[in-house]
């Protein structure tokens, strides 16, 4: 035997969104059976009535609001009635004392205009699955606003229609899967507080950009502006569409006195084209950095570094502060047998240590970029949460095969607030497994982050340097010793 | 509007007015125009809500201070359009969405559409049918309201416009049967008018590629009235004679 009771709200209206929360939570009390919020209409008594859920002596109207529960007891169905009462008015109250946050672009803007009209939104951050967002970008460019795109898996003819209708406007459209900007010194998804300075950063590349900006920040130089365009910009299909206007910018912004483009290698046309426009850049007197990983160093009107390191070691001089990257002293000279296994959070960070691996003659080294959706489908990245990694760190040590781990930690803005914590107990583990099987294990890593970051620089590399983790200045050092260790150094 | 106009409904997106059993919805951008309605930039929206919702309850919703900056009448008929078959496949299964909210799933309204369709072609009776769509299922527009609304605007954009016109005038006499929020734009969608929203669904019919966006955009209207209108409208376009095979 149930209980079976209902509310009547008299002429009271709720969103659709709203009564379904609603009926979903109370739904989900202990001892309720089913709930029912609807507008007592002819047809939805009717279908109570056929669900057997319509209460005796029920009298409502079309615009009354009713809430029937069906469950174990009188008791359990009164306090679930309440609850959803409650449900009710807190929305109700919510939305008079305007508090709610805004749920849509439109509804931000509308706040904020009705806060403060005289300092309107002027930019909306959009991290929301991928098929939604650029439905939401355009509304916000169509509202003037520049973007800020977090989302991946976003269709790449979204991307370019969203980006094309950003150009017209003059608007930024940074993304898709924009990983990091920093914009008038405000940090965007993970960034590094990186002092302010007059290099002014195109990126299409996250970790690529932090460890470039987090050096210029070691040099002294700082950054003007950090303009993320998003991984797929300088493709083909994609053809620089924001990058052409993130250079128009920075070439107007008087703050910025460098310019450094960070990205893995653009397609062949898009290259020609983009280091054309930065020779023009130059030549008009602003010195001018391409960054393109894997290519080939050449000094010409513009810089061409293959390498993160060369790339902000180029920026930072022609910003008149030189960088000094120390060589670590006292380095393993020798390393246990066994290949190079990189476990990276950061995906450009791994691909410059695949690279400079390669370089030095390394052939059976395995890097693996534990932020790419292969490991990350309905898991938090790496750089959130270090736990999946330090699985994988732990494991190497029952792998016969490795010699040599090599790692990135990055902090800032949006990593984990302590990951050198999990990857230190996880190396520990490590090591103790390869000792069981009288082996060794040589870890050799990079920390990207500043003094000022949050998770404390000292601290997160004394965790790792406590554990013997040999640390490097750069990631490129980091790989280039891994490189030598085991194509010289390798202990019989 | 004649009076001292009520406060139905004070929205982030949309403020609904009434006085009897007429309304006024003003709308942002962010919503859309709908049929006989207002739509105004954020700010002055922004403004508005504010002022609402300042004022006592009791004394209505006097708005005779505002002057809208610029009043432009807008045409929001549907009109046949080429629809693709490969668009209407897409758009099908997107209807399959759930929407349940507690004990009353949109589904069982979506379910009707094609017979509600069907009939209207065939100029077969519908009254049964209507009766149990119009005011049914869960939201302050009901999702039955809404499945009717699309069936309405597929057989338009279907060039079934006789049709649609004959279902129309079997819709209007049932309107006291649903909420005064919903009776304001089943009533237009009966005489042939549809919101913004609405035109951005029918829109999806034209092409595969365009399908996509129409998805997309059914997901971002409620808890299910996107996915309802949507389904209404499929029903509603597919028993054309004239759907283009896609290329």
């Amino acid at each position: 035997m149930t209980s079976l009771n209902s509310r009547v709200f008299p002429r009271l209206y709720r969103d659709s969104v709203a009564l379904m929360a609603i009926a979903s939570s109370t739904e989900a009390r202990d001892g309720v059976d089913r709930v029912g919020a609807v507008m007592a209409t002819p047809a939805n008594i009717a279908i109570l009535d056929e669900s057997a859920m319509l209460p005796t002596g029920l009298t409502a109207a079309p615009d009354d609001l009713v809430i029937v529960v069906r469950g174990d007891t009188d008791e359990i169905v009164a306090e679930a009635l309440d609850a959803a009462e409650a449900a009710l008015t807190s929305v109700e109250s919510a939305r008079r004392n305007e508090d709610r946050p805004a749920a849509t672009i439109g509804e931000g803007i509308q706040a904020m205009a009705a806060e403060d009209s005289d300092r309107p939104a002027t930019m909306a951050a959009i991290s929301i699955p991928g098929t939604y967002a650029a439905v939401v970008a355009e509304r916000a460019l169509r509202d003037g606003l520049h973007v800020f795109c977090f989302s991946d898996n976003v269709p790449v003819e979204d991307e370019i229609r969203v980006k094309g209708l950003a150009r017209e406007r003059r608007l930024l459209h940074m993304g898709p899967d924009c990983g990091t900007a920093i914009i008038d010194g405000v940090p965007l998804g993970f960034a590094n507080v990186v002092r302010r300075g007059t290099v002014g950063i195109v990126a299409a590349s996250g970790t690529g950009a932090q460890e470039v900006s987090r050096l210029l920040d070691l040099a002294g130089a700082g950054i003007s502006q950090l303009i993320g365009v998003g991984g797929r910009d300088l493709s083909a299909e994609v053809d620089g569409l924001m990058t052409d206007l993130a250079l128009d910018l920075l070439e107007d912004d008087a703050d910025t006195g460098v310019i450094a483009i960070v990205s893995k290698p653009p397609a062949g046309p898009v290259a020609d084209r983009l280091l054309a426009r930065l020779a023009a850049i130059a030549q008009k007197g602003t010195p001018t950095i391409a960054c393109f990983l894997g290519a080939e160093d050449t000094d010409g009107e513009v810089t061409v570094r293959g390498t993160l390191e060369g790339g902000a070691i180029a920026a930072a001089a022609a910003a008149g502060h030189p960088l000094q990257v120390d060589a670590a002293s006292g380095l393993p000279t020798t390393a246990p047998p066994g290949r190079v296994l990189g476990l990276y959070t950061g995906g450009t960070l791994a691909s410059e240590a695949k690279l400079l691996l390669k370089r030095g003659g390394v052939t059976d080294a395995e890097v693996l970029d534990l932020g790419d959706d292969e490991y990350t489908a309905g898991k938090p990245h790496p750089m959130i949460d270090p736990e999946a990694r330090a699985t994988r760190i732990a494991a190497a040590g029952s792998d016969a095969g490795v010699g040599i781990l090599l790692l990135d930690l990055v902090i800032g803005y949006g990593a984990s607030p302590d990951p050198a914590t999990p990857v230190v107990e996880a190396i520990g583990a490590a090591r103790a497994a390869a000792a069981a099987d009288g082996r060794e294990l040589l870890v050799i890593g990079s920390v990207c982050g500043t003094p000022a970051d949050p998770q404390g620089l000292d601290r997160q590399r004394g965790l790792l340097e406590g554990a013997g983790v040999v640390l490097t200045p750069t990631n490129a050092a980091a790989a280039r010793l891994a490189a030598t260790l085991h194509t010289t150094g390798a202990r019989a | 509007m004649a009076g001292n106009p009520s406060v139905v409904h004070l929205g982030h997106s949309a403020l609904v007015l009434g006085a009897g059993r007429r309304q006024l919805v003003i709308t942002s951008d962010a919503f859309g125009l709908v049929p006989g309605g207002m739509q105004v930039r954020p700010p002055e929206f922004a403004r508005l809500r504010r002022d609402l919702a300042r004022r006592d309850p009791a004394r209505g919703a006097a708005i005779h201070g505002w002057r809208p900056a610029v009043v432009e009448p807008a045409d929001l008929r549907v009109t046949a359009i080429d629809i693709d078959s490969a668009a209407l496949d897409l758009l099908e299964r997107a209807t399959t969405a759930p929407g349940a909210i507690g004990a009353f799933d949109p589904s069982r309204q979506r379910a009707e559409a094609s017979a509600l369709a069907r009939a209207a072609r065939d100029g077969a009776d519908v009254a049964d049918t209507l009766l149990r769509l119009i005011g049914a299922g869960p939201g302050s527009t009901p999702a039955g309201d809404d499945v009717v609304a699309g069936v309405l605007a597929g057989l338009r954009a279907a060039g079934l416009s006789e049709a649609a016109a004959e279902l129309g005038a079997r819709v209007l006499p049932l309107l006291g049967r649903t909420t005064a929020a919903s009776t304001h734009y089943l009533e237009a969608a009966a005489t042939g008018r549809f919101a913004d929203r609405v035109h951005a669904l029918v829109a999806g019919l034209r092409s595969a590629r365009s399908a996509p966006a129409a998805i997309r955009a059914a997901a971002t209207f409620g808890a299910s009235s996107g996915t309802d209108l949507l389904a209404g409208i499929v029903a509603g376009a597919r028993i054309t004679p004239a759907i283009r095979k896609s290329a």
